[in-house]
């Protein structure tokens, strides 16, 4: 219930209802979070196909993440940003809407898989580094962010369809 | 434009347009299957301007990335494309007088079109080009697809 009055006071905070009337900052800012999710989930789309060793097996699997995933950190810092301010707009509706639930829970699992893959297998990418096909454990991390990323983008599209 | 005001009108009789009208999840599930096609075109068109920007991966050959990616820069663009047509089938009469509509196909058109020339010649094996014009072409490359992604994100807004 605490959390149900955080997103009611947010909702209705000036900044929040000035956002959410704005003809034009709304769409810009949802424009935003989309190229931005292009750019963040594109880009680690690339790193997990490395993982699973599908894409780009010639180079060593720590380049392509070392740069990527950095790039990817910047998308996703625009799409939190983004998606916060989009999020604030609408907070009672999203609190309510499953979708969005599943989408938050989406995001925590890709988060938590991102996690459990740099505490263990990352730590030796010495030892599998230049093999074409990573080891099992990199393998099902990067097929298992493929798959959360975009069930992420599919509970994301249908929230808005139920907002 | 006479003729392709008909085309139009006639595609948004088809029974494609018709099925997509009949159901509330159809359309829904296209678009979300063409941002996934979307996020795959500019994600690799991305990796691959950056790299041209001198910006990630110093070590990789730019024609290596570049043919090792474009396989997947093509799905992309496939699904995208293979989605975008039902949709527009569905809403073409709206599409037909919607500026952003208009303004994103003729930027797709020269995103494709820019893609197959200077953006081949630039990321092609043994190119001999000077640094500033992969610059220039990763610069150009991005504000076309990004265009193209702008303009989307507007049909529905106008």
């Amino acid at each position: 219930m605490r959390l149900l009055g955080f997103v009611q006071w947010l909702q209705q905070t000036a900044w929040a209802t000035a956002f959410r009337e704005s003809t034009l900052a709304y769409p810009i800012v949802e424009g935003i979070h989309l190229l931005a999710l292009s750019a963040s989930v594109g880009l680690i789309a690339i790193c997990d196909l490395r993982l699973m060793g599908i894409a780009l097996t010639t180079r060593p699997a720590s380049e392509v993440l070392k740069y990527l995933r950095s790039g990817s950190l910047i998308g996703f810092t625009v799409m939190f940003a983004s998606g916060a301010l989009l999020f604030a707009a609408a907070a009672e509706k999203c609190y309510y809407n499953e979708w969005f639930r599943l989408k938050v829970l989406l995001l925590f699992l890709a988060g938590v898989n991102a996690l459990v893959f740099n505490l263990t297998v990352y730590r030796n990418i010495t030892a599998w580094d230049v093999a074409g096909v990573p080891p099992l454990a990199a393998r099902r991390a990067g097929l298992f962010s493929l798959i959360l990323w975009a069930l992420v983008i599919v509970a994301g599209r249908t929230t808005a369809y139920n907002l | 434009m006479q003729s392709l005001s008909h085309l139009f009108e006639w595609s948004q009789n088809t029974w494609l347009a018709n099925a997509i009208h009949g159901s509330t999840w159809l359309f829904p599930a296209i678009e979300t299957a063409h941002i996934l096609g979307l996020t795959v075109l500019l994600g690799t068109v991305l990796a691959i301007d950056l790299r041209l920007l001198n910006l990630v991966m110093p070590n990789y050959r730019v024609s290596l990335l570049a043919k090792n990616l474009a396989p997947w820069t093509w799905t992309g663009l496939a699904v995208s494309v293979l989605t975008g047509v039902p949709m527009l089938c569905s809403e073409a009469l709206k599409c037909y007088g919607n500026d952003a509509f208009r303004a994103k196909m003729v930027i797709l058109l020269m995103a494709i079109v820019f893609h197959v020339t200077a953006f081949r010649r630039v990321t092609s094996e043994g190119a001999k080009i000077a640094p500033a014009w992969g610059r220039l072409t990763a610069v150009l490359s991005l504000a076309l697809w990004y265009g193209v992604g702008v303009t989307g994100r507007a049909i529905g807004f106008i």
